[in-house]
């Protein structure tokens, strides 16, 4: 009797992404990724709206086109996994949510959160991963927000660069992060500066400036009614600060000052 | 004659005076002065540059002595013209 490949499903942003495993460790391979993605698992009987397929052979070439993986070994797999998961989400919620490249963390309790917005090497994941204790996890990678300004959680693993040529894909759960709430809104936005030596310092952004700034940090921004408008919302709700540092580490006493904590 | 671009999406004024635009799939930061003048030219279907002038004095005031009024705003249209934010039109 023939098997039937292992399947999962994640839910990216309201989009339910299909994924289905093949080739050596298939099993292995859907078993890690169930647990990389444990807070991003859809209802089970929830319908793909699109299908992966994830195909691992020793000695095969990497490769990521829309609907198929190929990698030489589950690393890169799930690393390019990540990728395409993300990038479906993205696509599928362009002009509707306002999609930013940054991380979140929140209050636990209230769900207020900061958004900390910088490109790619400026630190998101390692906040996560340092700070997630204290502050609950809501992403490492893109905060979106519906027309109200509601936050949507998209607690994926995060991509950590432990030294290898590919990034490790490790599940909050692993990492021992708190569940961020349901509800979440918008506390503070925190354009991320991080320079070796750097002394920890603040500046508040004016509107236009951090709207423009930030637009810079936005996926699909043209896709939206009104984009700069949707900026300037969260801006004037959350405001907007721009925070140079030099550790990852000071931006523990942001986060306590930005979401409330008592000193 | 002056409009605002075709290809304008968005405008966001700040209360510091200067403004950021959407052109196309572009945002860009304007000045006070390029922001006085998108205002101006957004609530007129389209204006000759004296027109210009005479608002970015009465916003302004006048230019400092030496200094050409019309020779600043006539710069500053040419600088939004380029990125498509303001264009020339014919005149109906």
């Amino acid at each position: 009797m023939e098997r039937t490949p292992p399947r999962l499903s994640i839910d990216v942003f309201g989009t339910v992404v299909g994924i289905g495993f093949e080739g050596k460790d298939a099993s292995r391979l859907a078993g890690e990724t169930r647990r990389a993605w444990s807070r991003c698992l859809p209802p089970a009987n929830a319908e793909p709206d699109k299908q992966i397929d994830v195909h691992v052979e020793p000695g095969s070439a990497v490769v990521r086109i829309e609907e198929e993986i190929y990698a030489p070994d589950a690393e890169t797999a799930l690393e390019l996994l990540t990728q395409s998961v993300t990038i479906a989400g993205l696509t599928r919620a362009a002009g509707r949510l306002l999609m930013l490249h940054a991380c979140g963390l929140s209050d636990p309790t209230t769900g207020r959160t900061a958004v900390l917005v910088g490109p790619s090497g400026m630190g998101k994941s390692t906040a996560c991963q340092l700070h997630g204790r204290r502050w609950a996890y809501v992403t490492d990678e893109c905060v979106a927000l519906d027309q109200d300004g509601v936050l949507t959680r998209y607690p994926k693993p995060l991509s950590l660069d432990r030294g290898a040529s590919v990034k490790a894909q490790v599940g909050p759960d692993d990492l021992g992060l708190a569940h961020a709430p349901e509800r979440l809104e918008p506390a503070a936005v925190l354009l991320l500066d991080r320079r070796e030596g750097a002394a920890l310092t603040s500046r508040e952004v004016p509107l236009t400036e951090a709207v423009a700034r930030l637009a810079e940090h936005t996926s699909y921004l043209a896709a939206l009614p009104e984009p700069l408008q949707r900026l300037a919302g969260l801006v004037r709700r959350a405001g907007c600060t721009e925070v140079t540092y030099g550790s990852t580490q000071e931006l523990a006493a942001v986060l306590g000052a930005v979401l409330g904590e008592e000193a | 004659m002056i409009a605002l671009g075709p290809g304008v999406r968005d405008i966001v004024y700040g209360e510091d005076g200067t403004a950021v635009v959407m052109v196309e799939q572009e945002v860009f930061a304007i000045s006070p002065l390029a922001a006085e003048i998108l205002a101006t030219v957004s609530k007129a279907s389209e204006l000759d540059l004296d027109a210009l002038v005479e608002a970015a004095e009465a916003a302004f005031g006048p230019p400092p002595p030496g200094q050409d009024a019309g020779a600043a705003v006539a710069a500053c249209v040419d600088e939004l013209i380029r990125p498509g934010v303001l264009a020339h039109v014919s005149s109906a």
